[in-house]
């Protein structure tokens, strides 16, 4: 178990792997550079997720940078000692089963949402993710304030337009900064009025 | 950028062990195999076959099997609340797909369209799930194969944040002709229209007719009614 500050980095791109992670409390922010290009925010992580796991199949560098995003505590394990939980207990197996299944699914909607919606309905959809709102839950949750380049970086748009989407969000009661970023249900009136004018 | 196809993973073992070649004999009997299981029909699996343009299952119909695409080429389509449609994915043999029912999805997410004549073997859940827990060489090459995907559906992500419209075509052909996959690489492309690869990037029709033009002028892919691809395509995702 090793505890991390906010915004620690917990690894770099290209170390090489030999561990896997696993939040037990704060969260993780994954990014990825590539050869000319700007870094893209591929993942926010939050308790119960793993991270890392591509070395136990046999990648030998890190394919992504990780970094804290708050205070975190999270567990390290090593890659053969996963190997071995993995064979010896379903529990574990169940776990990195299901995290995979659902890390597929919210990159596969993150890519269908860049295909499909404007960038301000991202940007909403991308806020109630973050706050586990988007399949309901209480009216106002917490988040940890992310930076507008992050959620430009993970909306594909400009700091600008966030800025601009941020702002008008505030305006509408939908979102508050306090300290924290208060995420609100009614965010997801964003999402229904694009809906509405389609329809119209 | 990065080219993951996820077969290229799919055959490595997840432990040491596993890849010897004297099979262990478990106490358990008779010895799963594999590629038997995912080969044949059986208890709560069965062979279906389907006709290119033919529909495997529809977004929001109930989840309540795994499918294993033995042969062919399938497409994921989804539609948005404001029914827009993206296709999400283009998977071929080795892959599964309707595997968020295991995740306790009750709900088809996406839409699963035959893109040629395919074989696939429908895993009833409750046997996915026996086999799971009870086998460890299957679980071993599940997860596998789910460290694969999770990586490509992840670069899928990325290109579309940041790569060009004909960057992302480039990758897209490479990785549909299994760019990178192990063994004697498929050169040639199943049948999929200018269209379907416009809703993958995220353009339109037109300007991937355009590109595609300029590759084969520029003698990266070859068609005579089926398409190739030559390796030479990769200069055009590698270029900065």
């Amino acid at each position: 178990m090793s505890e991390y500050a906010d915004n620690q980095e917990i690894y770099a791109q290209g170390e090489p792997a030999t561990t896997l992670f696993f939040i037990q409390q704060g969260g993780v922010r994954l990014s990825t550079q590539t050869k000319g290009q700007p870094s893209a925010t591929t993942g926010i992580l939050g308790v119960h997720d793993f991270f890392g796991e591509l070395c136990l199949a046999d990648y030998p560098y890190r394919m992504s940078k990780a970094v804290a995003l708050s205070a975190s505590s999270i567990r390290i394990i090593k890659k053969g000692d996963m190997l071995e939980l993995l064979r010896r207990t379903t529990r574990a197996s169940n776990a990195l089963v299901s995290y995979l299944l659902s890390s597929v699914k919210r990159y596969q909607d993150h890519v269908a949402d860049l295909l499909t919606s404007p960038a301000e309905q991202r940007l909403a959809r991308v806020l109630l993710r973050l706050a586990h709102l988007d399949k309901g839950g209480p009216a106002v949750v917490e988040i940890p304030v992310v930076s507008h380049q992050v959620l430009a970086e993970m909306v594909g748009t400009t700091r600008p337009r966030i800025n601009l989407f941020m702002n008008r969000f505030r305006e509408e009661g939908y979102i508050n900064y306090d300290g924290g970023l208060e995420v609100r249900q009614s965010l997801r009136k964003v999402l229904r009025v694009e809906k509405k004018s389609t329809a119209a | 950028m990065l080219l993951v196809s996820s077969q290229s993973r799919l055959n490595m073992r997840l432990t040491p062990q596993a890849g010897r070649t004297t099979p262990k004999k478990r106490a358990k009997s008779p010895v799963f195999n594999v590629e038997r299981f995912l080969d044949s029909a059986g208890v709560g699996r069965k062979i279906n076959k389907f006709q290119a343009n033919e529909t495997l299952f529809t977004q929001g119909s109930p989840a309540n099997s795994v499918m294993y695409l033995q042969e062919g080429g399938v497409k994921l389509t989804v539609v948005n609340e404001s029914g827009k449609e993206a296709v999400v994915a283009i998977l071929g043999p080795g892959d599964f797909l309707g595997e968020g029912c295991l995740a306790g999805e009750l709900l088809c997410m996406a839409t699963a369209m035959a893109i040629g004549p395919t074989t696939v073997l429908t895993i009833e859940k409750d046997e996915m799930t026996r086999a799971l827990h009870g086998e460890h060489e299957f679980s071993d090459r599940f997860i596998a194969y789910m460290l694969a995907r999770n990586l490509r559906v992840q670069q899928d992500l990325i290109d579309q944040l940041f790569n060009s419209s004909e960057k992302r075509l480039a990758r897209t052909l490479l990785l549909l002709a299994r760019y990178g996959a192990p063994g004697q690489p498929e050169k040639t492309l199943p049948k999929i229209s200018q269209e379907t690869l416009a809703e993958m990037i995220g353009t339109t029709r037109s300007r991937v007719n355009f590109f595609m033009n300029k590759f084969r002028k520029l003698g990266f892919i070859e068609y005579n009614g089926v398409i190739r691809v030559n390796n030479s395509l990769l200069n055009i995702v590698l270029s900065d």
